[in-house]
């Protein structure tokens, strides 16, 4: 059963080199994640559960979706990660010396569908935390509108990385 | 190519040129200094007041009309999306239209083919006119860009637009952020090999502000150093706030690839 779930934001700022030099805001920001993070030390099981362009799962040794992002710091290969589940794993990685599992969720997946995955997932053997990473109404605003790419159901969760038992 | 804001809020002027005089007297100035094309638009170009197609005609045509009166040599470049403008701006004398979002308005390249006008084709990344990037990826930028733009400048061609008159921009800081524009300016000679004129319009853009860490007012030295690397790489026409500072540049450039004479050599010559 899921016992513990932490939220964090999915800026691909936060995936490592991104920002350029150290940005101080950004910096803390990742401190608040890091923190979060280490909350689910003590679960059997993580599970991380993110935006993805498919439903399915990912391996967790998949290069980091960096070079999207940052061409010139790294190749861009074809099997990155989806940003949600590259910026989860940068966060986790120096955090938690474990194995987790990556779930992505398909953008248009339907919101019933999403319930069903959930329930799966909560039903399964042993203590579980879940990490989703998703930053709702945070992608929003006159100065950051959503890509025509991206998801773009309006959402009222939190701004900060927060956990909840 | 010089810009002139006929807009109260853009982000470098701030409305120094929405008044019909000193913009007219803008013009004169970036005339003299070295401009070859007056680039004239009346939407700032991010996220700000609506502009209706009404008010944009209102800021821009009568000063193209004004423009063409008292420059008559000078090419003069419509900066809009919408094709109501850009028939008006021909109307009045205009040579270019420069689309800086990407047949936002499919409607566009038809009035460039009625008037035999230029024709500046973008590269958005798919983007609503007014908006900001946001989160966009790219497994190669310069790929995309390439692909996307020779696809529309064959397709404006396609569409009666004189192929003499088409430019590629890659749009610097347009659906990208600053580690895409870095990477474009770097691989800039990517765009100049597909035939195409490429347009570089780099100015005062804040991935110069992001690079350097500087505010808009102090962005012209980033901005020059991409305008020589941009044309030591092949791009040919320059969007620029500076017009003197970058016709230097480029006349520097030039003398150092060999395409052009020095001014006046006559040092330890005598």
């Amino acid at each position: 059963m899921i016992v513990q779930v932490v939220s964090c934001p999915q800026p691909p700022l936060l995936l490592p080199g991104v920002t350029g030099g150290l940005v101080p805001e950004v910096e803390k920001l990742r401190s608040a994640c890091h923190e979060a993070i280490a909350g689910l030390a003590t679960v059997d099981t993580i599970i991380v559960v993110g935006g993805a362009p498919d439903t399915r799962e990912y391996p967790p040794d998949a290069p980091l979706p960096t070079g999207r992002f940052a061409p010139g710091l790294t190749p861009a290969p074809s099997d990155a990660l989806p940003a949600s589940l590259g910026v989860a794993t940068a966060l986790i990685d120096g955090v938690l010396d474990r194995g987790v599992e990556l779930h992505g969720i398909g953008f248009a997946t339907p919101a019933e569908e999403c319930r069903q995955y959930g329930r799966r997932l909560a039903e399964r053997p042993g203590i579980v935390g879940l990490l989703v990473m998703a930053d709702g109404s945070a992608r929003r605003g006159p100065k950051a509108t959503p890509s025509p790419t991206s998801a773009r159901r309006p959402s009222r969760c939190s701004r900060r990385a927060w956990s909840s038992r | 190519m010089a810009i002139i804001n006929k807009t109260p809020d853009s982000f470098y002027d701030h409305g120094a040129t929405f008044d019909d005089g000193v913009a007219l007297a803008t013009v004169g100035r970036a005339v003299a200094d070295g401009a070859d094309i007056v680039d004239i638009g009346g939407v700032r170009a991010g996220p700000g007041q609506h502009v209706d197609v009404d008010e944009e005609v209102r800021r821009v045509i009568p000063f193209v009309r004004q423009v063409r009166a008292r420059f008559p040599d000078i090419v003069i470049s419509a900066d809009t999306w919408r094709h109501e403008v850009g028939r008006l701006a021909c109307e009045e004398g205009a040579d270019l239209i420069n689309d800086t979002w990407a047949c936002a308005d499919p409607s566009l390249p038809e009035v460039a083919a009625e008037f035999s006008a230029g024709y500046v084709c973008s590269h958005t990344g798919g983007a609503t006119p007014r908006t900001r990037p946001h989160r966009n990826g790219y497994a190669d930028v310069v790929a995309e860009v390439v692909g996307d733009l020779v696809a529309r400048a064959e397709h404006v061609a396609a569409r009666g637009v004189p192929r003499a008159g088409i430019l590629i921009d890659p749009t610097h800081d347009f659906g990208k952020n600053t580690w895409h524009s870095i990477e474009l300016t770097r691989r800039i000679d990517e765009l100049a090999a597909t035939g195409w004129p490429v347009l570089a319009s780099l100015s005062n853009k804040d991935f110069v502000g992001e690079t350097l860490a500087v505010d808009v007012g102090d962005r012209l030295y980033g901005t020059l150093a991409a305008t020589a690397v941009s044309a030591w790489l092949g791009a040919t026409v320059f969007r620029t706030h500076n017009v003197a500072a970058t016709c230097q540049i480029l006349d520097m450039v030039a003398v150092l690839k060999g395409t052009k004479p020095p001014a006046r050599v006559v040092r330890g010559l005598a």
